[in-house]
């Protein structure tokens, strides 16, 4: 018998919501096999067995909170009985499978030596169009495991960006990755939520959401916030990147705006460590750290996450750049882990994307300053000249915790952000 | 150290310049990767030099001539005599090859092509042998794509003069006289056909129960029908025992037989072009019949390494070889690509013959609850205003929702018709699908519906 209780797999944890179980009592279960997705303040992480066994009790029922050291699952190894078949119901009998092979990761491709042949049984085809089946292959989606709401349970885009459980190791590429880390997979979908919210009814706030809600609510009640906006022209920026873009490409990396905003950032905050640190209101202590490590936020089907590129002041463009796509790729195919989440000392946010002309932002966590870009925008200028030139310019908001940054500070560090954009030869040069 | 063994290292190797490799070299410096090709022969392949292309050109040629001569050309009011250059036909297909030759170099502009044999020194190292010299190449990644080549029979040496394999058929200027095609696959029926068309009295052998094992029963019954109406003689459960200098000897159910062969066609299938490559030098092994194991992307045990085309393994066709060969370029950088899709299936006989997805005989042994739609091209407007109605559409229906999981068509242009089944399968269309899409009048894709609706009636009958 094993009692598999539930402990800190993050930062801090202390306590988790029990998603959906992967597995019912009775089950055969093999080791590494997911038998629960549980939701943290951050993420939905599957749990894998610790051991091969009969599950005899899960710990609650989904939606119920569980602490750090409560008992998830019990799980009885001995090697006594057959194991239960363990076809989900729904699905149609399998005939003398494995019952591990019907929702282990064990049963897809073999990681590398032991190939399969293509599949030939046209039967058993998902029904789904190629191009849903590529972007569940994108997002690391097993279709086998994705019921469709399409007509006649045909599987469309939404079943696939809503799924809830999605085994890791589905596709060649990432043989293992299941393995080495919890995989974060998208938070559980409250009832009605795989279509979308829809009018009239009530969406229960949990995991990202509910986090989100609380940090929040923190800032805005505990942070007496000062702003400062700057226009920034990245008109020579724009250029220097069209000439790194086969340069980067050589590398394989794409360079994107939001690589430079994150060097030009961090060399800032080097010049200006009033903004990378953070306040110990009980010590009565400003700490300033020691090193430039910068979430960035990244939009998710999901919400809002913030993985963190470290040492970002040290890291040259091209490394910052292919770290971006990395982390990115791994926020949108839910691949993060809690170690990628945690740890940032100063926030930045490309809003651009979204369209917008300027916003203002809240301070994230225990930092205390945060910028955001937002759309590099074609607009007329006048030169030295007062001739009308074509420009490209955006509008930086920067938002700082008032009771450690000034408005002098804020405005300096704008200053310095936006002298590095506006000469980005500088940003390339720097760093290793 | 000689100076030839010193590597120069390369980013992507593909070895065979066909229409796997080709795709794949492609995609794959499209995607920003230094790319070298290597090719023994031309670029292009089988497909291109003496496959697809020669064969369909000099199908085209046949069935042409054949129509004005004799398909009741006369009833429908075509009067005079026309003959056949073979020599001057050659010259056409030649010309067609090598348009499309031109469209390959562009293709491959960003890629380097070396002229040479690649055969593997190692885990990451292939020896190219050219005329004069070898070179030693160092690559990252590889991709394996040599193809297949015709089988040959210890008892029929191929001497490309009077025993031809299909590339020597595909070059021949004059009509043989009497031509024994052995093999009824799909290769011997279409060359088979092609050359009666042109003259030849053709005899087909095939050793098994029938011929076009690879096709639906009712698919291949049209076709014998076509065969023995233009007098061809197909000769089932026979072997081929001898050759001489006039006749060739059978031994099959109806006994020991020699026939007149002025020429003999040897198509008994194709084999990959694995054995020559050293593939143990990089670690590699081949399974039953030379073929290389892949993943689904294409990834061999070897993970620097894949195979595409018709060395691995599934049905030797060019667009097999072309989607491989643009997931394992995708693949190789890093891209979540995976072969996934449905490979139609297609013969340019007589009629031509095209399939996609499930048939009944699939269906029945995955146990799949399947009905049947069947539709007749004799009662199809077009076929008949082209006088080549003969031919069936079958669809093979999901007997709970009506999803199209495969097609089976025998008749004209079936080859253009398999498109649209081939998307409606991998779409997911259901027979209300098929049956709310307007389809132009008069045309071959209306026989479609009508098998779609022979499906949606019995779909209906079911007690559920």
């Amino acid at each position: 018998m094993n009692e598999f209780r539930l402990v800190d797999i993050g930062e801090g944890l202390t306590e988790a919501e029990i998603v959906s179980w992967l597995v019912a009592v009775g089950d055969h279960v093999t080791e590494d096999q997911p038998v629960v997705e549980i939701e943290t303040d951050k993420a939905v992480v599957e749990m894998p067995a610790p051991v091969t066994g009969t599950v005899v009790s899960l710990g609650g029922d989904p939606g119920a909170v569980i602490a750090v050291g409560e008992v998830l699952i019990v799980i009885d190894d001995g090697r006594t009985g057959e194991p239960a078949p363990a076809v989900p119901a729904g699905e149609p009998a399998a005939p003398a499978q494995s019952p591990a092979a019907t929702q282990s990761p064990a049963e897809s491709e073999p990681p590398t030596g032991l190939p399969t042949p293509a599949r030939s049984a046209v039967a058993s085809r998902p029904l789904a169009t190629p191009a849903t089946r590529a972007l569940a292959r994108r997002l690391g989606v097993d279709l086998s495991h994705v019921t469709g709401s399409g007509p006649g349970g045909r599987i469309v885009d939404a079943d696939v960006t809503t799924v809830e459980s999605a085994p890791a190791s589905s596709h060649a590429a990432q043989p293992t990755a299941a393995q080495q880390a919890p995989a974060v997979t998208p938070p559980a979908a409250t009832a009605g939520a795989r279509s979308g919210p829809v009018a009239g009814s009530r969406i229960t706030l949990r995991g990202v959401r509910k986090r989100t809600a609380e940090t929040m609510t923190a800032a805005w009640q505990s942070v007496p916030h000062v702003d400062s906006f700057h226009e920034i022209d990245v008109t020579d920026l724009f250029a220097l990147r069209e000439q790194f873009k086969p340069l980067a490409a050589d590398h394989g990396v794409v360079v994107t705006l939001t690589a430079f905003f994150v060097k030009a950032t961090a060399l800032a905050l080097v010049e200006h460590p009033i903004l990378n640190s953070s306040i110990d209101v009980a010590a009565g202590e400003i700490v300033l750290h020691g090193q430039r490590d910068l979430g960035v936020a990244v939009d998710t089907p999901d919400g809002l996450v913030l993985p963190v590129v470290r040492h970002a002041d040290e890291r040259s463009l091209i490394d910052i750049a292919r770290e971006l796509g990395r982390l990115g790729e791994a926020a949108r195919s839910r691949r993060l882990t809690p170690a990628e989440l945690a740890g940032g000392t100063f926030t930045i946010s490309n809003h651009g994307v979204f369209g917008g002309w300027f916003g203002t932002s809240l301070v994230h966590g225990s930092e205390v300053g945060i910028a955001g870009f937002g759309p590099a925008r074609r607009r007329p200028e006048l030169d030295a000249d007062d001739r009308v030139v074509a420009r490209r310019g955006l509008v930086m908001n920067l938002a700082a915790d008032h009771r450690v940054v000034d408005g002098r500070d804020i405005i300096e560090f704008g200053l310095a952000i936006r002298r590095r954009l506006e000469a980005p030869l500088g940003l390339a040069l720097a760093g290793s | 150290m000689v100076a030839g063994e010193i590597a120069r290292p390369v980013d992507v190797l593909v070895v065979g310049g066909g229409p796997g490799g080709y795709i794949a070299a492609a995609r794959a410096a499209e995607l920003g990767r230094e790319v070298v090709l290597v090719e023994a022969a031309q670029l292009g392949g089988t497909c291109l030099n003496v496959g697809c292309i020669p064969s369909k050109a000099l199908i085209s040629l046949a069935h042409d001539l054949d129509r004005a001569r004799h398909r009741a050309a006369e009833s429908r009011g075509l009067v005079g005599q026309l003959d056949v250059d073979l020599a001057a036909g050659q010259r056409w297909k030649d010309d067609v090859v090598a348009t499309l030759r031109q469209g390959v170099d562009t293709l491959l502009r960003g890629v380097e092509v070396l002229s040479g044999t690649a055969r593997f020194v190692g885990r990451d190292r292939v020896a190219v042998e050219a005329d004069d010299h070898v070179e030693h190449l160092r690559f990252q990644q590889a991709i394996i794509a040599t193809g297949s080549r015709p089988a040959e029979l210890a008892s029929l040496p191929v001497d490309q003069q009077r025993v031809v394999d299909s590339t020597g058929a595909l070059a021949l200027t004059d009509v043989p006289p009497d031509l024994v095609v052995v093999g009824g696959g799909y290769i011997g029926v279409e060359l088979g056909t092609a050359f009666a068309q042109l003259g030849s009295r053709v005899t087909i052998v095939e050793v098994a129960e029938r011929i076009l094992g690879e096709f639906d029963d009712d698919v291949a019954a049209v076709v014998r029908t076509h065969l023995d109406r233009r007098g061809i003689a197909v000769r089932t459960k026979t072997t081929v025992t001898g050759v001489d200098a006039t006749h060739v000897e059978l031994d099959g159910s109806d006994g020991a037989d020699r026939i007149t062969a002025t020429h003999v066609l040897v198509a008994v299938g194709r084999i990959p072009n694995t054995d020559d490559l050293q593939l143990e030098e990089a670690g590699l092994a081949t399974g039953p019949g030379g073929l290389i194991a892949v993943d689904r992307q294409q990834r061999t045990s070897v993970p620097s390494i894949f195979a595409i085309g018709d060395v691995t393994d599934g049905p030797a066709l060019a667009h097999k070889a072309s989607a491989q060969g643009r997931v394992a370029a995708e693949a190789m950088c890093g891209e979540p690509a995976e072969f996934d899709q449905l490979v139609p299936l297609v013969a340019f006989c007589e009629p031509e013959v095209a399939t996609v997805g499930l048939d009944e005989r699939a269906a029945g042994a995955a146990g799949t609850a399947i009905v049947v739609g069947k539709s007749s091209f004799g009662i199809n407007g077009r076929a008949l205003t082209l006088d080549d109605a003969d031919g069936v559409v079958k669809l093979v229906v999901d007997a709970e929702h009506g999803f199209v999981l495969g097609a089976q068509i025998v008749g004209p242009d079936a080859s253009e018709l398999i498109g649209e089944l081939t998307i409606a399968i991998e779409g997911a269309l259901r027979l209300d699908d098929l049956l709310g899409t307007i389809h132009a009048h008069p045309t071959l894709g209306e026989a479609i519906v009508d098998a779609a609706h022979g499906a949606r009636r019995r779909l209906r009958r079911r007690p559920d």
